[in-house]
């Protein structure tokens, strides 16, 4: 879905084969492959804090373009300044704190325009005695909503409570490096999932003025899960058979749900076709 | 007139006038307003393309050459002369003497802004001060009896006197002279110490450095202000940081130029952190707080300064020809830290000094594993064999550059007490000579025992 919206983003007069991929790769490098295929850009890193990781992360890398770098994200941002046209993904696997929102407002601050920013972190919910302490700790530094309640942490609205602060933060860094430079934001989507943990992943723009009307014709909107606002693109997927699958395939897109497989009740038929286009196929396979 | 409405007086009286603008500003404080004065005009002059030969004779290079203001300070008065272009008749006229007037005709970059740093000046020392002004084509001298011209509250006019206007001057006596004589009690008692022109002198130096610098020439008494120009360490391996950015604040309004150079210098721990300078003075020097983007309350991505950063360097100017655009407080002493300008830069600072603190941090962790007797070029010598290059002269580049090498292992430092017996013991069992060995090996046992 990422990689949709940065596809569009060739409006704005940058060829995406010229950006550089910035992530977190890991040691299975998933999203660079996604970014290479569909862009065929050159120029990724992916940076690694772990030092038990770094080997293994180098010794995996897919594609001879990419660099693993040894570092963390707080020291890599900052050297992103050179003006290289970016998509940036911080995929934090840890939870948003402080810290973390300063690493953001960096990348804000150094990365240049047009340049995409995503954000992931958790954003589980905490065990009830916890949630307000733990809350108060993780952002201690900063003026935050102030919570009271564990309930107003629940699993329903913490994803809500950490997008507002996340957004927050982006834009405040927007605005206030907007006093120097011509640079503005626009957000593209918001993501809510399960991956293990519940997550949360923002993806926006930064943009100069004078590319507002080359945004406006990427025509964003047009994607169903692109979310401009607090309210996520929830991404629920069902688990179907193979079989399942192609039956609702063949229904896609915008046919009649009537004929998909009767046993599959109607909501998981709803989610799968929300979400179908971007799904990885995995089959079990014996070698 | 109806007889609901009533016509109030808001004329102000002189005597609390007077009270309350003094009562902000230190001695110290009040006396580099009038310096100000001078490099200002300095500045003006030297932007209208004045030059100026020095006391031997030889014009120079220096932005600032040949200008000077000499002070002379004990507990009878204050004299101050300059040969910085003069206040002229019309410039007397219509803001130097006015209250709250707005920026200085033509000045291309002023400090003076507020149009109360003379005037305030005055009232915080003196029961009476004289000033004579002498510039290209008039004349004037002015006279006034502080305690004479607080009688009367419905008369706020000067008089000056000698006037001469659009009368070719005497080129080598342009200038201006300010005497500000008998001295009020607690003006005298402070500015009659012996330590008072040391004091002026630091004072000056910490606010004026970067004029000092360009040649212009300041004396107190026998002691003059030394250049003390600030250079950052460069080769082709260790690059420092310098951005630029304009910015016009409100449509119309005159622009604000901001550039921020970071990198290392020579380890000094007193000089460490960064400077701020508004239109060419110091606000700040080598902050080392919060203000500036130092860390703390745990904040991870700038530390806490500590002296193994005692080699940073950094240094904001921000410049404007309209000098109430740039982020200092009225007293020009301080940083208005709530300035949107100062925010933005401050933002930039942060981004900026990071790679300048991994780098240091990389430097100390060497140190501490001693890796300088490893093969291949240390950071350290990389360090030795960089050279001073003046802060003006870094070249444009967007961040601070290092070789980044191989990342050791993050370390960390353990350190407690134990007695010195099992210590020895442990050492004998060991067969090593030292407490950290001792240590390391009892750690790393530890680990494989109870981690791994």
């Amino acid at each position: 879905m990422i990689v949709e919206l940065c596809g569009r983003l060739a409006s704005l007069g940058v060829p995406l084969a010229r950006y550089r991929y910035a992530g977190m790769g890991s040691i299975y490098f998933v999203d660079f492959l996604l970014f290479h295929r569909a862009f065929g850009m050159a120029d990724m890193i992916s940076i690694e804090a772990r030092d038990a990781l770094i080997a293994r992360c180098t010794a995996n890398r897919p594609l001879r373009c990419i660099r693993v770098e040894h570092t963390d994200a707080a020291s890599f941002v900052p050297g992103l300044a050179d003006g290289t046209p970016t998509i940036l993904w911080l995929d934090f696997d840890g939870v948003l704190d402080d810290d973390r929102l300063d690493e953001t407002a960096q990348a804000v601050a150094t990365l240049a325009a047009p340049s995409v920013i995503a954000i992931t972190v958790q954003a589980n919910a905490e065990r009830e005695d916890r949630r307000v302490q733990s809350y108060a700790n993780r952002f201690a530094r900063r003026n935050v909503p102030v919570v009271n309640k564990p309930e107003d942490l629940s699993r329903a609205k913490t994803p809500g409570v950490l997008y507002e602060i996340l957004a927050a933060e982006i834009q405040e860094a927007v605005a206030t490096r907007a006093t120097l430079e011509d640079v503005a934001y626009r957000q593209l989507a918001y993501f809510v999932y399960e991956d293990g943990a519940r997550m949360l992943t923002v993806v926006g723009v930064l943009h100069t003025q004078g590319q507002t009307a080359d945004l406006a014709a990427c025509d964003f909107e047009a994607l169903s899960f692109h979310r401009s606002g607090a309210e996520p693109f929830v991404i629920n997927v069902p688990k179907l058979t193979y079989r399942e699958r192609t039956a609702i395939d063949r229904l896609l897109p915008s046919g009649d749900f009537s004929a998909a497989p009767a046993e599959v009740e109607r909501d998981a038929v709803d989610a799968y076709a929300a979400v179908y286009r971007h799904l990885p196929f995995f089959v079990d396979a014996v070698l | 007139m109806p007889d609901d409405i009533l016509e109030v007086d808001s004329t102000p009286a002189k005597r609390p006038f007077i009270e309350v603008l003094v009562r902000d500003i230190g001695l110290l404080a009040a006396i580099i307003d009038l310096v100000d004065n001078a490099v200002d005009g300095a500045r003006a002059r030297r932007a209208a393309g004045e030059t100026r030969a020095t006391a031997g004779g030889s014009e120079q290079t220096g932005e600032l050459e040949g200008y000077r203001l000499d002070i002379e300070v004990s507990a009878d008065g204050l004299k101050l002369r300059d040969n910085c272009g003069g206040i002229s008749v019309d410039d007397a006229e219509e803001y130097a003497f006015r209250f709250g007037h707005g920026a200085v005709r033509g000045a291309q970059r002023s400090i003076g802004q507020f149009g109360v740093g003379m005037k305030r000046a005055f009232f915080k020392l003196g029961e009476e001060f004289r000033v004579t002004s002498v510039a290209k084509d008039s004349r004037f001298s002015l006279h006034v009896n502080v305690e004479e011209w607080a009688q009367d509250d419905t008369d706020w006019k000067f008089l000056l006197t000698g006037v001469q206007r659009g009368v070719e001057q005497n080129p080598a006596a342009v200038g201006t002279q300010i005497e500000i004589a008998p001295l009020l009690e607690a003006a005298k008692a402070e500015l009659g110490k012996a330590t008072f022109p040391l004091r002026l002198k630091d004072e000056i130096a910490e606010r004026h450095q970067e004029a000092v610098d360009d040649g212009f020439l300041v004396s107190v008494g026998e002691m003059i202000v030394p250049p003390d120009p600030s250079f950052l360490l460069q080769s082709s391996e260790l690059v420092p940081a310098r951005v630029e950015f304009s910015t016009t604040p409100k449509p119309g309004q005159a622009p604000v130029q901001v550039r921020i150079v970071c990198g290392i210098a020579q380890s000094v721990p007193g000089r460490a952190g960064w400077d701020v300078l508004c239109n060419g003075r110091a606000v700040l020097r080598s902050d080392q707080s919060a203000v500036t983007g130092w860390g703390g309350d745990g904040q991870q991505f700038i530390p806490s300064y500590h002296n193994q950063f005692a080699r940073f360097r950094g240094f904001v100017f921000f410049d404007s020809p309209d000098a109430s655009l740039v982020p200092w407080t009225t007293t020009k002493t301080g940083l208005e830290q709530d300035s949107p300008v100062w925010r933005a830069a401050n933002q930039r600072m942060v981004s900026l000094m990071r790679p300048v603190i991994d780098f240091l941090n990389r430097l100390d962790d060497e140190t501490d594993r001693e890796a300088a007797n490893s093969t291949g070029p240390t950071l350290a010598s990389l360090v030795e064999e960089a050279t001073p290059v003046s802060v003006s002269a870094v070249a444009a580049n967007p961040t601070f550059k290092y070789p980044k090498g191989e990342r050791p292992p993050r370390a960390g430092r353990i350190s407690y007490t134990r007695p010195k017996a099992d210590i020895e013991r442990a050492k004998t069992h060991l067969s090593v000579s030292t407490a950290r060995e001792v240590g390391e090996h009892t750690f790393d046992y530890w680990v494989r025992s109870e981690l791994d």
